[in-house]
């Protein structure tokens, strides 16, 4: 290295000319601001300082030293700050924020590994940066001395070069993924994987390249790039970070990124928002996105802009999660301190993903810290939480564990009321994850997940269900332009029921569905303009639909088993990302599934047209084991372009179509703890869904602000409901009680962000509407005479504010406010008498809706300090959820007593509920 | 009762969402009807008892109203498969009664026409008659479980399984009153006399019908038995099986169709748990609209073969040593003013509204009094002996 680079900039520089000899300070000062005591350093010695005037003024300090040299007096006083120091010239002090100047480069910053690639150096080029020259080093507006990349040949006709790389974070020398690459000024861009890898074709000559990722203090270099090469980034953690909103792409993803409605949420911030009963959940953030809602509190599942809760893929690192929910869906099962980024898909889907018509939460369990052992822990009032971070070999392997569990048991038996006293209310999840780098071409990730809840009702009864998950990952790298994953995963969702207390009734059922999927996925860097991913994937899924065994030797419960259910989903895809020019890119992928049903199985043949009931049964077809039943299939299609209309504002639009081959059972207007999955077959079709969608975004003062305004339209098709008094558990002809469908929903988002400054937070606005329709030939399969109706999520008005305001480095107050128009509910029109007793009478199914629903929480959060040798460092969040007290209807419902019709409201939180967690990290 | 397995899990969950009143909350609230929509309700159960058979018709009504409107002045017929018409006369409002005794025959379908006075049509489903499965044994057996008391149980004979099945009883049980006394209280113009009693309102007798719906699809056991089915059971602090009990079960053998309309009316009255609330919605009975086949018609065409069985029992024959059950009314004697004042009524006054029956003279020379219903049984039933009694 010839000379000294700085890593950063500065916004504002005050040039001190002043020459002087080594000078020792000697100084007392009490409750001075920084500010003051720089002010007196230079007064009274030659040092000069170049600070920005509103960095220095927070904090007081005190102190007193004599005849120390000046870089003990900075170590000491901004220890426990923000601000950095570089000292330069023997008598410049530049004081940063956040940021580390340094005056090396870190080991490793360039790693020549190619033949072509050589040694990267600091390019003489006086008339870039006029004021530069080899002896003097100084921060400068653009930051950064070009550094020279490639051999240069003489009479090369080669217009465009490779660029690569990798991304650590200097503290934790973990790889930094989704890292934005961009490269000015052609905004070509890309992000790097889960290596931290990147690799980007760009035109020869001079560019600067930009790195940002959340949580990462962002980088600007200078590169004269002459040949292929590498550019390794070693990046620091921003600080800055705390003051960032929960949800952010990586700055400017939303604009750059070509497909619409993805958004992803940061895990690290969720502790932001306010709480209910202390757990932090992921998907209650997700919920304060546009397009996304549940029916409400308690209401496992979420519905994405007019999807059915079925309708979402959940994976976790690959792994589907049929029940991410504890409790009923009042707490997330997914490990908040465990979880990565969370990526969420409800526009455009990207190929490789299928099997679910509305969404993908992509959640993505951290890498742990390969260089010391680290972990974090909470105590809520509900849970105890703690993940730990376990290096296995230095810089190459490292392990994840997290389990997160309940102390109810306590709390219920510590109650008054007996009978509740009795019942027992347990759950817990672990995941542990285990990354292991074998070099620099592979990479093999396993991971572990389990969840369990349990309900003893009384002494004798038991409800549980549990949620496995396995997968296995190996990340390849060929070459520089092609890379691939092996993807192995396996999940299971089941339940169980035992129902015993010493009758002829007791009984115990049990379902169960399990899945393993094979995927490989493949990248191919073409060149500039195309970048391709393709691959393969195979799902198997077993169903156990569930039998009901007697318990009692003596018993009226008639074994029931329903047959297991096996289907085999394949898919081949293939999307490739083009760059048409700067302005204009195309995202276009296809996917062909193909599904089928596979014996042993019966299957019952109705007649054509007419009920399905025991009258209209033709036929009963025996299937052998592993014979194709019935196979459905077709072209999904996944295009979206986009289209900058100004330099900070892109037009997105999108087609996607999907196919579902598995649904969900339920004959409740929300979820139900025995709702179950059931695979498509000879009567049970595929639903289809076709997506279009529009959208505009916009940042404002760099990535300040964020607008982004969708509208989109959906139709499905053969979604499924049930006629009205339907069993559907262990129904051995559920084809006779259900109805399939089609649905339309459309909607207009408009999300408005603040990404920084002391007040930040988000507004999203949703007008949508969700409507479907069963129009059969007979009367028993119409509802509401064959309109289209309101489905039960169909909520048009649905705005949510999440706002975040810092007092200060320790103390910030988070706000949250959500209101929904009241869910669509089935009303009766009137009352009757049939033999003495009164009931009510339903006609048109939700022809009316429940009251809106609003409600205000608040979360005061309280940092430890951030001293740096601290062992841990901690935070206290107090949260009030409902601070309204507002008693929002969950439901309404009519029951008959004493021959009088009574209406029932129901809600959940009906009243504020205050809650205090404590967290540490280490 | 049997219930079914879903059943058996709603109740469980049920329970557990108890919890819920842990955090949440329900609450009753004063319904409006927002739209209503008017509906013709049918009640009607042919059986094959040889007899007067029975439609009744009424109209569905709002929230804010209490009484269902009957459906008067409309023309009603069954049609068996043979051709036979019964035609229905009306005898009281919306009680439609048939005009000649017939009696349905298992395996002979039936149709009920109505024709109303607006001249709106309806016709139902043809519903085939079910076979005879005569009533099993009747009896009484005491028991601790709820709160203790006597469970009537209905037994099965093995062939009787996977049949369907409802219950409706009529009970009726003697009443004493405790505080009877062969001498009442009556003025001589001013003055107040003892004369001899006139009238015995001592020993009476009372019959109820059951109110609520019970329906049985008993199961095989597997030691092949079927296991017996409670049709009622009777608290053992009710005051009706104080002295003499008797219950006569009556056991319809319902079509499957039939059985199913009337778990859906079960299902209908259990409500929803807050966590899951079921999606209603209107279900389809067998009688439809002629004219406008998308107008729901509410009510349900039964055809069943009936049985019955009666039972006697006292109280001392399962409590032999225990004081009786408690009397509709605790019974203490007091004194009532001679004369009117505010604060009470006189027992002039209350002699006129039929209030009180002697008891007995005090040490001052004053009437002791009791509500009427402790001296009088007339209050709670009739002195006449049912024709079936026996003692």
């Amino acid at each position: 290295m010839k000379s000294l680079i700085n890593t950063c900039f500065l916004f504002c520089v005050f040039w001190g000319v002043s020459q002087t000899s080594e000078g020792r300070i000697t100084v007392t000062f009490e409750n001075w601001t920084l500010k003051e005591l720089a002010s007196h350093i230079q007064e009274t010695t030659d040092y000069h300082f170049f600070y920005v005037d509103n960095w220095l003024v927070q904090d007081t300090i005190s102190g007193s030293f004599s005849n120390v040299p000046l870089e003990n007096v900075l170590e000491e006083v901004l220890g426990n700050t923000e601000i950095n120091y570089f000292l330069m010239d023997g008598n410049k002090v530049i004081l940063t924020r956040g940021n580390t100047i340094y005056d090396t480069l870190p080991e490793g910053f360039f790693i020549s590994s190619k033949m072509d690639s050589a040694i990267a150096e600091i390019a003489e080029v006086p008339d870039v940066l006029p004021i530069f020259n080899k002896n003097d080093v100084a921060p400068n507006r653009e930051g950064d001395v070009p550094v020279k990349i490639g051999r240069e040949k003489r009479g090369r006709s080669q217009q465009f070069a490779t660029l690569e790389g990798f991304a650590f974070n200097a503290d934790t020398n973990e790889p930094i993924s989704d890292l934005t690459v961009l490269v000015q000024p052609t905004r070509k861009g890309t992000t790097t994987n889960a290596n931290g890898y990147y690799s980007i074709e760009i035109p020869l000559g001079p560019h600067t390249i930009e790195v940002s990722a959340l949580g990462i203090q962002g980088r600007q270099q200078k590169i004269i790039l002459y040949g292929n090469g590498r550019l390794n980034f070693e990046l620091e953690e921003s600080f800055q970070m705390l003051d960032e909103v929960v949800l952010q792409g990586n700055s400017d993803r939303n604009i750059n990124q070509t497909i619409g409605g993805a958004v992803q949420i940061e895990m690290k911030e969720i502790k932001k928002i306010p709480l209910v009963l202390g757990e932090r959940d992921i998907f209650k953030v997700a919920t304060t996105l546009p397009g996304i809602s549940s029916a409400g509190e308690g209401a496992t599942g979420y519905n994405v802009r007019g999807g059915r809760t079925d309708q979402n893929l959940i994976l976790l690192d690959h792994a589907v999660i049929y029940n991410p929910t504890h409790f009923f869906g009042l707490f997330s099962a997914i490990n908040p301190f465990t979880s990565d980024n969370v990526e969420v898909f409800k526009g455009n889907i990207p190929a490789e993903f299928g099997g679910r018509l509305s969404s993908v939460f992509d959640i993505r369990t951290k890498t742990a810290n390969e260089k010391k052992l680290s972990g974090e822990a909470s105590i809520g009032p509900v849970t105890g939480n703690l993940a730990l971070e376990i290096p296995i070999a230095k810089d190459k392997a490292s392990l994840l564990v997290g389990g997160r569990t309940t102390y109810s048991k306590w709390i219920l038996r510590s109650l008054k009321e007996e009978e509740l006293r009795n019942n027992q209310v347990a759950f817990f999840d672990v995941v542990a994850r285990y990354n292991h780098k074998i070099n620099q071409n592979n990479t093999l990730r396993l991971m572990g997940y389990y969840s369990d809840d349990a309900f003893n009702i009384t002494r004798d009864s038991l409800y549980g269900y549990s949620n496995r998950a396995v997968s296995l990952e190996w990340a390849h790298k060929f070459n520089d332009k092609n890379s691939g994953e092996l993807i192995f995963a396996n999940s299971g969702y089941d339940f169980d029921i035992e129902f015993d207390v010493n009758s002829v009734n007791d009984f115990k059922l049990a379902y169960s569905i399990n899945e393993t999927l094979l995927k490989l996925k493949m990248k191919y860097l073409h060149n500039d303009a195309h970048n391709i991913d393709y691959g393969i994937s195979g799902k198997l899924y077993n169903v156990k639909p569930g039998s009901i065994d007697p318990l009692n030797p003596e018993t009226v419960i008639e074994s029931v088993f329903i047959p297991d259910e096996r289907g085999v989903e394949t898919a081949i895809f293939l999307s490739d990302d083009i760059t048409v020019n700067q302005k204009l890119s195309f995202n276009a992928g296809l996917r062909y599934s193909l599904f089928a049903a596979l014996g042993e199985s019966s299957q019952r043949i109705y007649e054509n047209g007419g009920p399905r009931n025991e009258n209209t049964l033709v036929e009963t077809q025996i299937f052998d084991e592993n014979e194709v039943i019935k196979t459905y299939g077709g072209l999904e299609t996944r295009v979206s372009a986009r289209y900058f209309v100004a330099p900070n504002t892109s037009l997105k639009l999108g087609y996607n179509s999907s196919f579902q081959y598995v649904h969900t059972l339920s004959n409740n207007t929300t979820v139900s703890p025995t709702d179950t999955w059931k695979l498509s077959d000879i009567n049970i079709k595929p639903q289809r869904a076709d997506q279009f969608a529009l959208g505009l975004h916009k940042n404002i003062n760099e990535n300040d602000f964020e607008l982004s305004l969708e509208t989109y339209y959906k139709k499905f098709d053969n979604i499924l409901d049930y006629k009205t008094g339907a069993d559907l558990l262990l129904n051995e002809t559920v084809e006779t009680e259900v109805l399939q469908g089609k649905g339309k929903s459309y909607g207009v988002e408009f999300l408005a962000k603040k990404n920084n400054g002391k007040l930040n937070g988000w507004l999203g606005y949703t007008y949508s509407r969700s409507l479907i329709q069963f129009d059969g030939l007979l009367e028993e399969e119409r509802i509401n005479n064959g309109e289209f109706f309101p489905s039960n999520f169909d909520k048009p008005h649905d705005l949510s504010l999440v706002t975040n305001y810092k007092f200060s480095k320790r103390f910030s107050l988070s706000a949250n406010f959500v209101y929904q128009t009241g869910r669509p509910v089935t009303y009766p029109v009137g009352n009757y008498v049939y033999e003495g007793q009164e009931y009510t009478f339903y006609t048109d199914r939700n022809k009316f809706r429940i009251p809106d629903y609003y409600r205000l929480d608040l979360s005061f959060n309280v940092e430890g300090n951030h001293k740096i040798k601290k062992f841990a460092h901690s935070f206290w969040n107090i949260s009030i959820y409902n601070v309204l007290g507002r008693n929002n209807p969950y439901s309404v419902f009519f029951v008959t007593e004493n021959g009088q019709i009574k209406a029932y409201k129901s809600s959940i939180f009906a009243i504020p509920i205050p809650t205090i967690t404590y967290n540490f990290k280490f | 009762m049997r219930l079914s397995p879903v059943q058996v899990l709603l109740r469980f969950f049920k329970a557990f969402f108890m919890l819920a009143f842990l955090v949440g909350c329900v609450e009753s609230f004063e319904p409006g009807t927002e739209v209503f929509e008017d509906a013709l309700v049918i009640e009607s159960t042919i059986t094959d008892e040889m007899g007067r058979q029975e439609v009744v018709l009424s109209r569905a009504f709002r929230f804010e109203e209490f009484v269902p409107e009957p459906e008067q002045g409309a023309r009603v017929i069954v049609v068996d498969d043979s051709g036979n018409e019964f035609a229905f006369e009306e005898t009281t409002v919306g009680r439609y009664t048939s005009n000649v005794d017939f009696a349905a025959e298992p395996g002979k379908s039936y149709q009920l026409l109505i024709t109303t006075s607006s001249g709106d049509e309806y016709a139902s489903e043809q519903v085939v008659a079910p076979a005879r499965f005569p009533i099993g044994e009747i009896s009484a057996e005491a028991t601790e479980e709820n709160g203790g008391g006597i469970d009537i149980f209905v037994d099965y004979e093995p062939s009787q399984a996977a049949k369907y099945f409802r219950y409706k009883y009529e009970e009726t049980y003697k009443i004493i009153a405790p505080d009877w006394n062969s001498q009442m209280l009556a003025f001589e113009g001013p003055v107040l006399v003892l004369k001899a009693r006139i009238l015995d309102e001592k020993t009476c007798f009372n019959s109820d019908l059951s109110q609520n719906i019970s329906i049985n699809n008993p199961r095989l056991t597997t030691s092949s038995s079927v296991p017996r089915f409670s049709v009622r059971f009777i608290q053992k602090d009710n005051y009706i099986i104080s002295h003499r009990y008797s219950i006569l079960v009556k056991q319809l053998v319902l079509t499957e169709a039939s059985y199913n309309y009337f778990e859906q009316l079960q299902e209908a009255n259990e409500g929803d748990d807050v966590f899951s609330p079921s999606q209603p919605g209107f279900f389809r009975g067998n009688v439809f609209s002629v004219n406008k086949p998308e107008e729901n018609v509410l009510g349900f065409f039964h055809v069943a073969s009936m049985s019955s069985e009666r039972l006697f029992f006292d109280y001392v024959d399962f409590y032999p040593e225990e004081a009786l059950p408690p009397y509709v009314d605790k019974c203490f004697p007091f004194v009532p003013p001679l004369e009117p004042n505010e604060e009470e009524p006189s027992i002039g006054e209350l002699m006129d509204a039929n209030a009180i029956r002697y008891h007995s003279i005090t040490a001052t020379g004053k009437f002791a009094v009791v509500p009427r219903v402790c001296g009088d049984c007339t209050v709670l039933g009739s002195t006449e002996i049912p024709e079936f009694w026996e003692e």
